[in-house]
């Protein structure tokens, strides 16, 4: 990074920053005054061309005794600094690596410097530990440690666990690689940016204590003692007391501005601009002009670090009344955004503008006064929100919530407004409805937060919904349910639908109209079935595809199995001593997996998926059960097994170049013994797809699909047998999608196997002959993949819609023989 | 359901109060023992500014009399247990003794810490919320300028500045001791300004980022004002973290004395500190430290458990 990422201010305070400290540095040699010589026929003197600001009570440079403080006090803080940040540094990163005691002993030690406040230590250290910059280096040391040892313990505790650390340890990385060369660069930014404040903190502090006649005694000039001596002239010559607050403001001010930047300044992730997206023209189709929802050549910009950037590219789209209209596109085409612009919600810290035209039964939308727009949202159109998990209040009850759109757009009173949330939630299919209302989100399963979400979104009796992914983070059962609620709302209440998804085969069932969007654009659009039948344009293409996927050659493998789990199950330590055990996290999972073969995990959020994939790869060893690779129990960084993981940005070091990266795979799986493929880098690069020219990039200047191309060649260093993928093309569009599908098919038919870890039942089918449905932990279903396949688009997962979770906490199947699976 | 998070916070309390009680214990064994290893004798400094000569009787006499002459581990374990009984010593310095010095200290030490810590909370909140609710630079600009500019400047030079104009150049306000409210508007203003700014750079984060969360989007699309949503919604769900913070800001209050009371000549516990550790008169000195940490630490532990109760709300586990 160069001085050009920093913005102007950052650059001001910099080079003022730099000017003062060289002044402070160099200047008392070349005065010619002594900070102590007194001259008791020039007191208090007016700045002359032989004291450019005069002098003191006692006839002293003023200037010179200005620096020579700055002196003293920039060589305290230095020391305190050099002592406090290593020290806070090292006892961090032990205690958020090594966890348990050492972990425990450094945060207690921490807390009782914290709990009281600085001033008091420092004031009492430094007063018994006597005057003079030792006793004060030691005194502000002593408080100073503590803050850095629990940044950094923090930043390695989320880090620990990061992808890409998973990654590294896999291919065989020792802690002590992991650490200095991919955690510590990593936490540089946020202690660049606490040393900032520290150090403006440490410049106060000296001042203060010199105030209270515990610092740096006279008459060594400082910066606080200054202040002090310049009490008594405080009416006649205030210039005496201004002068060295200045200064010392100054430093401070500067060094504050410089740590609020440091951050941006080390942070290398910075997003890539995304490739311009398929030009193509949408039929115009001249659409019914009564529709409900009109929107003509829609755009949206966001202000990104390379400038402004158009994400939703003028589109057009009607929804007519009591119509279902599906607004289909791969992540990142803008689907999101275009309904955020709809209800005038374009986030406005991201700097989003909209233009075109929104037109609401008429009404112009864009560029609409907000107490205008507050009158449309929630009465007219209403948001059906994406995240279940975070779209309710988490603090109220979700009577309130519901009832919300009501009592403010149709005036009704408290009472009215809780019966016809009432009735909406019975509407919705909630059972035991009066414990709902008073329950808090917290208290209830997704599937039922998302009933109540379209319920709260119904109270301000909308004629249009905007549904946004309603069903992203549901189970495949439960969305259907969901998507069905939402056909019944126009069915039933005649209120239109704009159905936003990535899902085409997901809306195909409940839509009127599709429009598909890609790069921000309007690819194609009409009727659902004939969209279906006879896309004209490749991304409709791929999005269909994806959603009915040709199933993979079915070659029976033979020989000894690779994998064989039997009746693994895991339990987490909790409670408060960590000793007692929570409930299941995984329960009596069997199966095997042969060499080349392809096993499919599916099941919600929360099933146990991602647990039985670090059970797989040796990353957690399974509390009851063994698990057996190529004949032993897995040991992570024996290579045999890698992950592949749901975002590969995360998987990936931003520091380092494509090539580094997998030069370092490459060196760790020779150290480990493992049969390293050929060719280096440049080869692994070809293997996946890859042009090797992208050796020398970093992984932010690459787009998701290559990223994820990356971290398989990465795992492919290692030559494993087995490679766990957990949710390896949620993330990506659908063209690119497919062709990361297309290689990890390519790589079972070179022998390796794969357990792809999914909610995403297409990406399942195109890969596994097998499946497995966790549900709580256990397995709710097993066998090939298309009759499970079958079974459950026929009878879903159960998401009990009872507010009692505990009660259907029991393993609602059996665990199948393993002959099931592999006769 | 409703028992379950009063007990989760009850549980929270009960852990804060072993950890301050803890805290204290260390901070009053390091303080004595920190003391007793670099202090200058108080003996020989009492009788020389009592007589003007040294005798070794002199010397010998004042050191029974203070029950200096006793093990260490004694006299450490004395003071501590004084600490229950209310048998505080008596101070090296003026003789008498500590709990009746102490006693009239804390009065004033209370009332200061009390307003200082209301305009910090007052101001830093709603200047805060402020900042988070509109993108106008009209607001933000001074906002973000001012609380910079506070933080950049000690709070004794504040202190002076604040002499400077509103006594020297104005005549507004008095500078010195206890006369009324009016001598209670500097020292409250040397303590709260500074804080005030750390508690809206921390309230506008908050606030900004609570509003970015999908139920505060959600909320809007109801058809919610700004204001409406900052206040029903965002402002209830930050304020687990703001506890916190404001538990913070009263304790460096406390601690703020120390200065504000130097500077404006305060007969409170903080300048009685200071008096204390520059004579390296132990009991006093050990009085006003654990006091004036028991009240920060105490604090602290009250805002952490209301943030637990808050939290156990929502169903975030502690």
């Amino acid at each position: 990074m160069t001085a050009a990422h920093l913005s102007a201010a950052a650059r001001a305070a910099l080079g003022l920053l730099g000017l003062l400290v060289l002044a402070v540095l160099v200047g008392p040699l070349l005065s010619p005054w002594s900070p102590t010589a007194t001259d008791l026929t020039a007191v208090r003197a007016g700045p002359s061309a032989a004291h450019w600001l005069g002098t003191d009570h006692l006839g002293r440079d003023e200037l010179t005794r200005l620096l020579v403080a700055g002196r003293t006090s920039l060589g305290i803080v230095a020391l305190t600094v050099a002592i406090a940040l290593p020290l806070g540094l090292a006892l961090g990163l032990l205690a958020g690596w090594r966890g348990g005691w050492v972990d425990s002993l450094v945060l207690r030690a921490s807390d009782v410097v914290v709990a009281v406040p600085a001033l008091l230590v420092g004031v009492v250290l430094a007063g018994v530990l006597g005057g003079g910059a030792g006793g004060l280096v030691l005194a502000l040391a002593a408080g100073g440690w503590a803050s850095y040892a629990r940044l950094v313990r923090m930043e390695v505790l989320l880090r620990r666990r990061a992808p890409v650390v998973q990654a590294l340890t896999l291919l065989g990385a020792r802690p002590g690689r992991v650490l200095g060369r991919h955690l510590l660069p990593a936490v540089a930014g946020p202690v660049l940016v606490l040393a900032g404040t520290d150090v403006a903190g440490l410049v106060l502090a000296v001042s203060t204590l010199s105030f209270l006649g515990l610092g740096v005694r006279p008459p060594t000039p400082e910066w606080g003692s200054m202040i002090v001596e310049a009490r008594p002239y405080l009416a006649t010559d205030p210039r005496l007391f201004l002068l060295p607050m200045l200064v010392l403001a100054l430093l401070v001010l500067l060094v504050l501005v410089l740590a609020r930047h440091a951050q941006a300044w080390t942070t290398h992730g910075r997003p890539a601009a995304r490739a311009p997206g398929h030009r193509a023209r949408p039929d115009p189709a001249g659409r019914a002009s009564d529709a409900l929802l009109s929107v003509r050549g829609l755009t949206v910009e966001l202000a990104g670090p390379d400038g402004r950037r158009r994400v939703v590219d003028g589109v057009d789209l009607d929804v007519g009344r009591g119509e279902v209209v599906a607004l289909v596109g791969a992540s990142g085409s803008g689907k999101s955004l275009n309904a955020a612009a709809l209800l005038g919600l374009l986030p406005e810290a991201a700097g989003a503008v909209a233009g075109g035209s929104v037109r609401l039964a008429g009404q112009e939308l864009v560029g609409c006064a907000e107490r205008d727009l507050r009158r449309v949202r929630g009465a007219r159109v209403a948001l059906v929100p994406q995240d279940v998990g975070t779209a309710l209040d988490p603090l109220r009850r979700i009577g309130p919530q519901v009832a919300e759109a009501a009592r403010l757009h149709r005036g009704l009173d408290r009472r009215a407004a809780t019966a016809l949330a009432r009735e909406l939630l019975v509407w919705a299919g909630l059972s035991d409805v009066d414990r709902v209302l008073r329950a808090r989100p917290a208290e209830l399963s997704g599937g039922m937060r998302q009933r109540v979400l379209v319920a709260a979104a119904l109270a301000g009796g909308p004629e249009l919904l905007v549904a946004d992914e309603p069903t992203s983070a549901l189970d495949a059962g439960t969305a259907a349910q969901v998507l069905a609620l939402l056909a019944r709302a126009r069915d039933e209440r005649g209120t239109a639908v704009l159905l936003i998804s990535h899902d085409l085969g997901l809306v195909a069932a409940h839509a009127d109209t599709v429009t598909v969007l890609d790069g921000g654009q309007v690819v194609e659009c009409g009727p659902v079935a004939r969209v279906l039948e006879a896309p004209t344009h490749p991304v409709t293409r791929a999005l269909r595809d994806a959603a009915a996927p040709a199933t993979v050659a079915a070659h029976a493998p033979a020989g000894a199995p690779l994998l064989r789990a039997r009746d693994v199950g895991v339990r987490y330590p909790a409670g408060r001593w960590r000793r007692s055990v929570g409930p299941p996290a995984l329960a009596g999972v069997s199966f095997t997996l042969p060499r080349g073969g392809g096993l499919g995990v599916v099941g919600e959020s929360g099933s146990g998926k991602t647990t039985l994939a670090r059970v797989l790869t040796g990353l957690h060893r399974p509390t009851t059960g063994t698990v057996e690779l190529a004949g032993a129990a897995p040991v992570a960084g024996s290579g045999h097994a890698q992950l592949v993981f749901q975002d590969p940005a995360t998987a990936l070091d931003p520091r380092q170049s494509v090539g580094a990266a997998l030069e370092e795979a490459l060196l760790l799986a020779r150290r480990r013994g493992r049969p390293v493929p050929s060719g280096g880098a440049p080869a692994l690069l070809s293997r996946v797809g890859l042009d090797p020219e992208l050796a020398g990039r970093r992984p932010w200047q690459l787009s998701g699909g290559q990223q994820q191309r990356v971290v398989i060649a990465r795992a492919l260093a290692a030559a494993p047998e087995l490679m766990v993928l957990d949710e390896p093309v949620s993330s990506l569009d659908a063209v690119v999608r497919a062709g990361v599908l297309e290689l990890l098919r390519s790589l079972r038919a070179e022998g390796v196997a794969l357990v792809v870890v999914s909610h995403d039942l297409a990406a399942v089918a195109a890969l596994t002959d097998d499946l497995l449905v966790l549900h709580r932990g256990a397995v709710a279903d097993c066998g090939g993949t298309p009759a499970v396949l079958a079974r459950l688009r026929r009878h879903p997962t159960p998401d009990p819609a009872s507010p009692d979770r505990g009660r259907a906490a029991t393993p609602s199947a059996a665990p199948p023989p393993l002959e099931e699976i592999h006769p | 359901m409703g028992s379950s998070w009063v007990a989760a916070a009850g549980r929270v309390a009960g852990r804060r109060a072993g950890e301050g009680a803890a805290v204290l214990l260390v901070a009053s064994l390091l303080t004595f023992g920190l003391l007793t290893l670099a202090a200058g004798d108080a003996a020989t400094a009492i009788v020389f500014a009592r007589d003007g000569v040294v005798t070794a009787e002199a010397v010998a006499r004042v050191r029974a009399e203070l029950g200096l002459d006793q093990p260490v581990p004694v006299r450490y374990l004395h003071g501590l247990g004084g600490l229950f009984t209310g048998e505080l010593g008596a101070s090296a310095r003026t003789g008498r003794d500590v709990a009746g010095e102490v006693g009239a200290r804390l009065g004033p030490t209370v009332t200061l810490a009390t307003a200082g810590a209301v305009v910090a909370v007052v101001l830093g909140l709603t200047t805060g919320a402020l900042a988070a609710l509109t993108r106008r630079r009209v607001v933000r600009l001074p906002i973000r300028v001012g609380s910079l500019a506070l933080l950049s400047v000690p709070a004794f030079a504040l202190a002076q500045l604040g002499v400077l104009l509103f006594a020297l150049q104005w005549g507004l306000l008095p500078t010195q001791g206890i006369a009324g409210w009016p001598s209670l508007v500097l020292p409250a203003a040397v303590i709260g300004l500074p804080l005030a700014a750390v508690l809206a750079q921390v309230t506008e984060a908050r606030l900004s980022s609570t509003l970015r969360e999908p139920f505060a989007t959600t909320a809007r699309a109801r058809g919610l004002s700004p204001a409406r949503v900052l206040l029903g919604t965002a402002l209830p769900n930050a304020a687990a973290p703001l506890l916190v913070v404001v538990g913070d800001v009263v304790g460096t209050a406390l601690a703020a004395t120390l200065v504000a009371e130097t500077a404006f000549g305060w007969p409170g516990l903080g300048d009685y500190l200071v008096r204390a550790l520059q004579f390296r008169d132990w009991y006093p000195l050990q009085a006003a430290v654990l006091l004036i940490a028991v009240g920060a630490v105490s604090a602290r532990g009250l805002a952490g458990s209301l943030a637990a109760l808050v939290d156990a709300r929502a169903g975030v586990r502690t």
